[in-house]
């Protein structure tokens, strides 16, 4: 068992608490340094403002060499989130680098909210309506923001 | 060199490393490729594809992607070279990439059945892997095999270049036994921790590799603890073998990092150093060229010299292309033997010459 992982994970987890970028927020559970709760904050400016998307990231003993699986817990309309919550994100799949951290991680998300990338749709509904209709994308990015609340 | 043959270790190494079932079916399937013989060597990634019945499953990407169209890529902010494709397109991509994944993934599992690195072969094994293929490689061979007696395969994973290297390094220091030597190899490693640190990294990415992995296993070979087995076991252990690897891919990127002036211009128009080494230095399983290897070995002052075996050229001439650190770097230090490795098209060896 590879302690190397956990070990970097407690490093990941210190640079959160001590340095955390604006609007996210992320720990292990207690019982488990592999599995992490975090949550997003709808960046402002965009429909998702005042939403608090919650995730979970689960590790394993390759970290940082190789990504952790990312999915969101909360219910999410996003056109490039699928319906289970797994991210359609390119540095969690073929453009991983050991460099990026939980913070990264994390912050690359939000990004994502911020700028949809329409063209490799994970959920075409979402995507469709963000190129064709924005004016029903935000009513029904609205409503997964009040269901984050709950 | 004295190596040893090959048949001896392969006992030693079994028990040394049967706490961990992945070692032990790379061990086994080690010992299969022994056997297996004559593979086609066309695809020049995986010397052994013979043993399909191996029950690997170490294919971590496929529990991390997606289910469905997992290559589909959304891009960050400010990357263009994905995100610019119309709707239909992506449509389509998404099954070819699909396809192409799924592909991808059968390839990996081939690959897994090498273990990272192997036991030393006779050169005349390679020989024997074209008997029935290109005529050119096998005169390239033999001509090889005057000044080379073994070859030592690395898997090839993308990662090969980076293992053989530190493999083959490793070694070096092992059986040199010169205690200048052995001080020099540590001190270099030791002068890469600023180097990464004016590069930029966060010390969160390195400090642990390099004091839990890669400097102790140096201190340990400095220290005349390991021999030829143990050190095999190191570098067939997934965990600290990719650690070593993944620490070699951040010296380099951060070399490169530092000398961007010179070296910005041999990559494409579309590219700068930094997003360079981030899709193709610091990342796992991404190919080292040509630009990789002289950082590489600049940065750490280990000379090195590629055999390139390619089926165009001349045939009864192997072209050696060497790697020499600058010379004025540092009088006094005790220069190295150059390390020798074997590349074929996207894949590399390690050799050893003759004594």
């Amino acid at each position: 068992m590879s302690t190397e992982a956990r070990r970097r994970l407690m490093r990941d987890f210190k640079r959160l608490q001590n340095d955390p970028p604006g609007g996210i927020s992320g720990a292990p559970c207690p019982d488990n340094i592999l599995l992490w709760n975090a949550v997003i904050f709808g960046p402002a400016d965009t429909p998702f403002e005042d939403g608090t998307f919650k995730l979970a990231l689960q590790f394993d003993e390759n970290y940082p060499n190789k990504p952790p699986s990312v999915k969101f817990i909360s219910k999410m309309f996003h056109p490039n989130v699928y319906a289970n919550g797994e991210l359609c994100l390119d540095i969690l799949q073929n453009r991983w680098s050991p460099t990026y951290d939980v913070a990264a991680i994390l912050t690359s998300i939000q990004s994502l909210l911020h700028d949809p990338n329409p063209n490799s749709p994970a959920n075409a509904e979402a995507a469709n309506l963000f190129r064709e209709n924005r004016k029903e994308y935000n009513r029904r990015v609205k409503e997964v923001v009040e269901h984050s609340w709950e | 060199m004295n190596m040893g043959g090959g048949e001896d270790y392969s006992n030693s190494v079994t028990s040394e490393t049967s706490k961990d079932e992945k070692s032990e079916v790379e061990i086994a399937s080690k010992e299969e490729e022994t056997i297996s013989s004559v593979s086609g060597l066309e695809k020049e990634e995986n010397p052994t594809e013979n043993n399909i019945t191996e029950p690997q499953n170490v294919s971590t990407t496929a529990e991390t992607a997606p289910v469905s169209s997992p290559s589909v890529e959304a891009s960050k902010p400010g990357d263009t070279t994905e995100g610019e494709t119309t709707a239909n397109a992506a449509q389509e991509a998404q099954i070819t990439s699909q396809q192409n994944w799924e592909y991808e993934q059968s390839i990996k599992k081939e690959v897994e059945k090498t273990p990272l690195v192997c036991l030393t072969e006779d050169i005349q094994k390679l020989y024997q892997e074209y008997e029935q293929g290109s005529e050119v490689y096998r005169q390239k061979i033999m001509k090889l095999a005057e000044r080379h007696s073994k070859i030592r395969r690395c898997r090839g994973d993308g990662n090969c270049f980076y293992r053989a290297f530190g493999f083959a390094w490793f070694e070096r220091l092992m059986d040199s036994k010169d205690h200048h030597l052995r001080q020099s190899a540590l001190k270099s490693l030791a002068d890469t921790l600023p180097l990464l640190n004016k590069a930029g990294y966060q010390q969160l990415v390195y400090q642990d590799i390099y004091e839990e992995q890669v400097e102790k296993q140096m201190k340990a070979v400095a220290n005349g603890e390991y021999d030829e087995a143990m050190l095999l076991t190191i570098f067939q252990t997934d965990e600290i073998s990719n650690y070593i690897v993944l620490y070699l891919r951040l010296i380099t990127a951060a070399y490169l990092k530092l000398h961007r002036e010179e070296y910005e211009p041999f990559l494409g128009f579309e590219f700068g150093m930094d997003q360079f080494c981030n899709s193709s230095v610091e990342v796992m399983d991404q190919e080292a060229d040509h630009i990789h290897v002289i950082a590489l070995t600049k940065a750490l002052k280990v000379p090195v010299e590629i055999a390139y075996m390619s089926g165009s050229d001349a045939m009864e001439q192997v072209n050696f292309h060497e790697f020499y650190p600058d010379e004025d770097v540092e009088k006094g230090t005790v220069p190295l033997k150059p390390l020798v490795l074997l590349y074929r098209p996207g894949h590399y060896d390690i050799l050893y010459r003759r004594e």
